[in-house]
């Protein structure tokens, strides 16, 4: 084979269906998936007195199924202050502490904050957060395990799900079922980074792709 | 409803750092419920494995007074960053066209290199390009 032909074969990042803007459009948690719909979440979650957990384990959409959350509260007038974070970030900076302190609902509106990847704070500074967000309305979590607040639902991925996404992402792609159950096996399930795996697969031009 | 076209001059895209861009929207809404008028945005952005940048250029305003219409426009572009594609990383330079009261919005790709086309990293990595150590990506 000639480095030509070889080129060919590579997906350019701008084709890739794994791009990652596409990704996190098709990569959302459905609550169908564990047999319920978005008004019974949100009615669980009213039932919870708005303080709750979304649990799973990494790349299993808790991130995104927040953002669809968010997204529900604010056209029920509620106003959302949200935090992130991660393996990178893994505190609360001071502007955080400020705007959770300065941030305020009105007689019309309720204030709910979002900790994304609530397992990263340590149980002093969880502890001053939920303090300071007990204040407001509603507190919603992110966590790997069940612990600090009632569960409101659990993401899980599934083999089925990664290769549905696979399919609805790259239908021209022809990959092999054997191919995508060892890239889910050997990422333990993390959806995200499976479905990076089959974008580097592309790029490298292992298998025949858009570009 | 709103049917938004974008035209350049140029048929083949292929534009050059510093080059004037022009253009013309053409825009045919149903029912215009008031006239905040269009925009024409000229940006880039990145698409690829990691988080997406999207930087914008400049914006026009198009004075939409009447429900069909159309409006030239005119853009000097920059520099750089120059249309790029490679395994982990696309730049790509984009106009987008749109009515203010709509969300609807028509976008038109185009390349800017000093060649016009598409710098293209995988032949780069494979020593058939000279070096571009001054692309900048965002």
């Amino acid at each position: 084979m000639t480095g030509a032909d070889h080129q060919m074969m590579k997906t350019r990042a701008r084709e890739n269906p794994f791009a990652s803007e596409r990704v996190e459009r098709l990569l959302v948690f459905e609550p169908e998936w564990i047999d319920l719909n978005w008004s019974q979440v949100m009615k669980r979650l009213e039932d919870l007195d708005y303080r709750a957990a979304v649990v799973g384990p990494h790349g299993s959409g808790k991130t995104t199924l927040l953002r669809k959350l968010k997204t529900d509260l604010v056209q029920q007038d509620f106003v959302v202050e949200s935090v992130f974070l991660n393996e990178q970030k893994k505190s609360l900076d001071e502007s955080v502490w400020q705007r959770l302190a300065r941030i305020d609902g009105d007689s019309n509106k309720k204030v709910m904050v979002m900790l994304d990847g609530a397992e990263q704070l340590s149980w002093r500074e969880w502890r001053r957060f939920r303090s300071a967000a007990y204040r407001h309305d509603g507190l919603l979590i992110t966590r790997h395990s069940a612990g600090k607040l009632p569960v409101l639902l659990e993401t899980e991925t599934r083999l089925e799900m990664f290769m549905d996404f696979t399919r609805r992402l790259a239908p021209d792609v022809g990959f092999e079922d054997v191919v995508l159950k060892r890239i889910f096996t050997s990422t333990q399930g993390n959806m995200r980074e499976a479905l990076w795996q089959c974008y580097d697969l592309l790029a490298e031009g292992s298998v025949s792709g858009a570009g | 409803m709103a049917e938004l076209s974008i035209k350049t001059e140029l048929d083949n895209l292929a534009y050059t750092p510093g080059e004037t861009l022009r253009g013309e929207v053409t825009w045919e809404i149903d029912v215009m419920k008031n006239s905040d008028g269009g925009e024409i945005r000229l940006f880039y952005y990145t698409s690829g494995k990691g988080t997406q940048d999207v930087e914008m250029i400049k914006t026009l305003a198009v004075d939409a007074r009447e429900p069909a219409g159309s409006q030239k426009f005119e853009f000097q572009l920059p520099a750089e960053p120059y249309s790029f594609s490679g395994k982990l990383v696309s730049l790509i330079w984009a106009l987008e066209f749109q009515m203010l009261e709509s969300d609807e919005t028509k976008r038109l790709e185009f390349m800017m290199s000093p060649s016009g086309r598409e710098i293209d990293l995988y032949a780069h990595a494979e020593g058939k390009l000279p070096s571009y150590s001054n692309l900048k990506i965002g």
